[in-house]
């Protein structure tokens, strides 16, 4: 009985260790993308100014803030997924309560797994293809297989958090037991 | 192919699948088992679509409006416009729209307007005796004259989407958010002589320079930006990364409402808001490029030439269409979906596509509040507290005055267009 009672709360500190951990990845996440996100703007005034005012312009920055941008995007996307934050019509959730909310979620997981699944698919092969080809891009010269990867990482970031999701949405499903969504 | 690009996405749609999903699943599922295409081709179009440089423009006037909502900017607005308004019957319903305006010509941003304002003039409507549901009602209808009045995301996207010039776009929807307002306004004047609501304020001249020298920093942004863009001193990609550089000097320097650790939260914010709506613009856009090459828009076309209609019985068709688009569909998913579909129409029409982008962009903002799912009711909703339902009743009045205005744009295509053609 006791060694129960102790398991039971050593699996509760795991889980309460695993959610803290999400959140702070999630809060380190949201300032990256932050700093990436006045980084472009910099780059732009900078850019924009130095075209204008003093007749100069920098080789590669259209490409430069492009390419933050994709990365961004995706990053944006895997957090946004795990807090639920996405676009939707969410009127039948917000009204749903109970095992039917968490069957609406079950089938939003599954949505991300298949969809997100095929697409990472898709940016493998053609992440593959275009590494083999050695293109470069016109501007910065860097390898075009940099921005593709930020799909093709993309995409599997959002695979391997809808699967999270998915497993733990199936799991409140079936207890029929509200879980908590990570704070990030 | 229609049970997996049309049945599929609705019915996901109605589940509160999220936007991005409900096309990739789509998209997913007919390059899965309906239509033969190459994988790769998915990854191409998906990146093709973010790999634009005036994309920029979204994340950068979403930043510039999340930093002047946070600095405090809004409320410094909201106080000038009541300042400026005085005397007048209406006057608070009155500041609610104007501020709109105001708020719509820095952001672009409905639902960001809708919470800004919410949150400092839903009481004060409420006491002032118009009633929970219409004060409610005001503050989401108000929200979607941001979309209209330039610079505007939706159109930056209608641009992109047909290939239409985005200062021109913005130009053209000066007048036609400058005629929703006025209608607003003249409804709630007359709304409030009718109800007999006591007239509260007064201008008064040192009140309003007070007003004016608090707010002033906020209201010269849209003429920089603005006056900017229409000098030619700057592209409107540029012109939303000055737009910030300009929200983080006054924000930070002058009214020292930020600390730098506030704007890394605010640009983060923006980042995530940002992401949200450019992954739509990349599903959206495979879901367009799987129509195109199943020959779905030619097959409109040729339908719709085979109907001889003529461009009034068009735009009367696609007013009724989007109008209910746009209850389910938020503007963005829907001008990515319907743009690409309805432009090659309308040309074939004698339609200006200028025009037309601000018949389906004042179509959209209509949706943004019409029930059931118009997202500015949820915002609505969340920051007076009333159930759906009391909105549903609160936003029917403007919904017809913005459809009157709308009926006004799309058969005045003056409207939309004399701005452009005398500058």
């Amino acid at each position: 009985m006791h060694s129960a009672v102790g398991e039971k709360q050593g699996r509760l500190t795991s889980k309460w260790e695993v959610s803290q951990l999400a959140a702070r990845s999630g809060r380190l996440l949201h300032t990256v993308l932050g700093i990436a996100l006045l980084f472009v703007v910099g780059v732009n005034v900078v850019n924009a100014s130095g075209r204008y005012l003093f007749g100069f312009s920098m080789t590669g920055t259209d490409e430069l803030m492009v390419y933050t941008l994709i990365w961004v995007v995706m990053a944006g996307a895997i957090l946004s997924l795990a807090k639920r934050d996405h676009i939707s019509v969410n009127l039948l959730p917000s009204y749903a309560k109970g095992r039917a909310k968490h069957l609406l979620h079950v089938v939003h997981d599954a949505a991300a797994v298949f969809a997100c699944a095929y697409v990472t698919y898709a940016s493998d092969l053609f992440v593959g293809k275009i590494s083999r080809l050695g293109t470069k891009s016109m501007g910065l010269g860097v390898p075009m297989s940099v921005p593709h990867t930020a799909l093709l990482v993309g995409f599997a970031g959002l695979t391997l958090v809808g699967a999270f999701m998915l497993v733990r949405d199936i799991g409140a499903l079936l207890r029929n037991d509200p879980h908590r969504e990570p704070a990030a | 192919m229609i049970a997996s690009l049309a049945v599929l996405p609705v019915l996901l749609l109605v589940l509160g699948t999220p936007v991005f999903l409900v096309f990739l699943a789509a998209v997913a599922v007919t390059f899965f088992f309906v239509l033969p295409l190459p994988p790769v081709a998915l990854h191409q179009v998906l990146f093709g679509g973010l790999d634009n440089y005036a994309l920029l423009a979204i994340p950068f006037f979403v930043f510039a409006g999340e930093l002047m909502g946070t600095s405090g900017i809004a409320s410094r607005l909201i106080a000038w416009v009541l300042a400026m308004v005085g005397r007048l019957p209406g006057s608070l319903a009155v500041s609610t729209v104007g501020a709109s305006t105001v708020l719509g010509a820095i952001s672009g941003s409905s639902v960001a307007a809708v919470a800004a304002l919410g949150k400092t003039l839903y009481p004060k409507l409420e006491s002032a005796g118009y009633g929970k549901e219409r004060a409610a009602g005001l503050l989401a209808s108000s929200g979607a004259i941001d979309i209209v009045i330039p610079p505007s995301i939706a159109m930056i996207l209608y641009g992109l989407a047909a290939e239409q010039s985005i200062p021109r776009l913005f130009m053209a929807g000066i007048l036609p958010g400058m005629l929703l307002a006025l209608m607003m306004c003249a409804f709630v004047i007359v709304m409030a002589i009718v109800l007999r609501i006591p007239v509260v304020g007064r201008f008064d001249p040192a009140i309003a320079w007070a007003a004016t020298r608090n707010a002033l920093a906020a209201l010269l942004m849209p003429v920089f930006v603005l006056g900017g863009i229409y000098n030619g001193w700057f592209s409107p990609t540029e012109a939303g990364g000055f737009a910030c550089l300009y929200a983080i000097v006054v924000a930070r320097f002058v009214y020292r409402t930020m600390s730098w650790g506030d704007i890394v939260r605010a640009a983060g914010n923006s980042a995530m808001l940002s992401a949200q709506i450019l992954v739509i613009v990349a599903t959206a856009g495979v879901v367009t490029w799987v129509l195109t090459t199943q020959g779905v828009p030619q097959a409109i076309v040729a339908w719709i030439e085979a109907l001889d209609m003529s461009a009034v019985t068009f735009l009367l068709a696609v007013n009724v269409v989007l109008l209910v688009i746009g209850c389910f569909l938020d503007p963005t998913s829907a001008i990515l979906v319907f743009a690409p579909l309805l432009v090659p129409i309308a040309i074939s029409l004698g339609i200006d596509p200028i025009h037309f982008g601000i018949v389906m962009t004042v179509n959209l903002a209509i949706g943004m509040f019409t029930p059931p799912f118009g997202l500015n009711i949820f915002v609505a909703q969340s920051v007076t507290g009333l159930p759906a339902h009391s909105l549903y009743r609160g936003v029917l009045p403007y919904v017809a005055v913005q459809i009157t205005a709308l009926i006004i744009i799309t058969y005045v295509p003056a409207l939309s267009l004399a701005l452009g053609q005398a500058l």
